[in-house]
């Protein structure tokens, strides 16, 4: 299905200013920063 | 009347089960052709397990503050038996063989369901304006959202069709609706209630939580649903209020509302950490795991309304780079927002800019700029998504124009007791007249 153009000129821009502005946070980010994403090697679940 | 008053009334003999779910029954006949909060009614089942709870009650089992109490689950809330749409035309006839553990906890505290509200298309947006299931309306002024995406709650609970209502919050969708229909919304601690049967969007944004008349009918839900720490409340409790960001772009009226709730109970002033960069943060990973959530439907774009697809697509394109960096920025923020909970108790922020905007309004003015209506209305509750911070949202007033506004309780991971316990506080000082006005 094609999206409507408006629906496309509404997100389409938000989405693009959210990775940029990712960009530059992460040009601050220390290379050692740790990340939220766990990983449980016992096999514990998050719920 | 409250769950609490409605229990009371049980226990006395001035009413039955039966006679809270025909009242409840009765409600939903007259309103929900107005305000489209119901996609399902199950009145015969209803019917039929107050029968059985009349009858237990009467031999002496009172299973608690919630027995016989008439409430509906968000239709992304599996229940056995029962179809479970998602508000989406690809599940319009999924009917689960299980009950999801929230509605397992209800149960067994003997609540009672009598159907499955309304909400924005796979719980992907704000408006609860559902291409396939048709709009639901604020009760307040029915041109207006009632918020989303889990809006049939806010509908259903702010006019006394159920005492409470399940909902999910992944970027606002229990504070957002709560707040615009004038009810009380708590998006609890990640993880502390089981979000197991129930669809997901965003795997670790995700919370299941209930929408309430009051703070202290949130109290009992929570005692029945979710395993809280016990917490112990410091004698003088420290709460703080956000300079800058929060109280920049905001309705006057909405400013006024919250700060006028903020001057009954003593506060200090704060700085935090960057909520916009935040909220940058929870919009990319919501964008990765929102379509990796739909991934395996993706290809049937037809039965997708056009802002979800939309949504979809972009959330294809972010990179993994870009989620893994937003998951490393994710636990600074953390470790930020930790440091400024050593400081304070309590974050006292408005929940929302704005009062209800219309239905298929696109855009709002905020100080002048002209703001896309999602992006406004999730700016001051998407962040905490992020942070998976227990968030509170209580109404503290009124607009001119007779929309709610809210107020929003922000506390330190598993203290939901201690923010719900301010939250009570805050509301019997303010003395904000009950959504159960609601003609």
């Amino acid at each position: 299905m094609a999206i409507p153009q408006d629906q496309l000129d509404r997100i389409t821009p938000t989405v693009d200013a959210a990775r940029a502005s990712l960009s530059k946070l992460v040009q601050e980010l220390p290379f050692d920063a740790e990340s939220a994403l766990t990983f449980h090697p016992d096999g514990e679940s998050e719920q | 009347m409250t769950m609490e008053q409605a229990g009371a009334a049980l226990r006395s003999g001035q009413t039955t089960c039966v006679g809270l779910v025909q009242a409840a029954l009765a409600r939903v006949e007259e309103l929900n052709p107005k305000l489209n909060a119901f996609i399902t009614i199950t009145g015969d089942q209803a019917r039929a397990r107050a029968r059985e709870l009349d009858i237990e009650l009467a031999a002496g089992h009172d299973r608690g503050p919630l027995h016989g109490m008439p409430i509906a689950h968000k239709d992304l809330v599996c229940t056995k038996g029962i179809r479970t749409t998602s508000g989406s035309k690809l599940f319009a006839d999924y009917v689960p063989d299980y009950d999801a553990d929230v509605v397992k906890r209800l149960n067994a505290a003997g609540a009672i369901s009598i159907g499955k509200l309304g909400l924005h298309e796979l719980a992907y947006g704000v408006t609860s304006s559902n291409p396939h299931f048709g709009a639901v309306r604020n009760p307040w002024n029915p041109e207006c959202i009632p918020g989303g995406s889990s809006g049939g709650s806010g509908a259903a609970v702010a006019t006394g069709m159920v005492f409470m209502a399940t909902g999910t919050d992944t970027g606002g969708s229990i504070r957002i609706p709560a707040a615009y229909c004038g009810t009380v919304g708590l998006k609890p601690t990640y993880g502390l209630v089981s979000r197991r049967g129930v669809r997901p969007l965003g795997f670790s944004l995700d919370h299941v939580g209930p929408l309430t008349r009051t703070v202290r009918d949130m109290e009992l839900t929570m005692a029945a649903i979710a395993d809280m720490r016990e917490v112990a409340e410091p004698s003088t409790l420290r709460v703080g209020l956000p300079e800058g960001y929060y109280f920049d772009r905001i309705d006057p009226e909405v400013k006024e509302a919250v700060l006028r709730a903020a001057r009954t109970v003593e506060v200090v002033p704060v700085k935090t950490p960057d909520i916009e960069a935040l909220n940058t943060v929870g919009r990319v990973i919501l964008l990765a795991e929102g379509s990796a959530a739909l991934e395996n439907q993706h290809a049937r774009r037809d039965q997708f309304g056009p802002d979800v697809l939309a949504l979809l697509d972009q959330g294809r394109l972010i990179p993994a780079t870009d989620y893994v960096n937003a998951q490393r920025l994710r636990k600074q923020f953390v470790d930020e927002f930790r440091k400024l909970f050593q400081t304070i108790d309590i974050l006292l922020t408005p929940t929302l800019p704005m009062v209800a905007p219309k239905i298929g309004q696109l855009t709002v003015e905020l100080a002048g700029e002209t703001v896309d209506t999602r992006l406004a209305t999730t700016r001051f509750v998407r962040g905490i998504n992020v942070l998976g911070l227990p968030a509170l949202s209580i109404p503290c007033g009124f607009s001119k124009s007779g929309l709610p506004i809210g107020v929003q309780l922000i506390g330190r991971a598993f203290e939901d007791r201690l923010v719900m316990r301010f939250g009570a506080r805050l509301e019997a000082s303010m003395m904000v007249h009950r959504p159960g006005s609601v003609s």
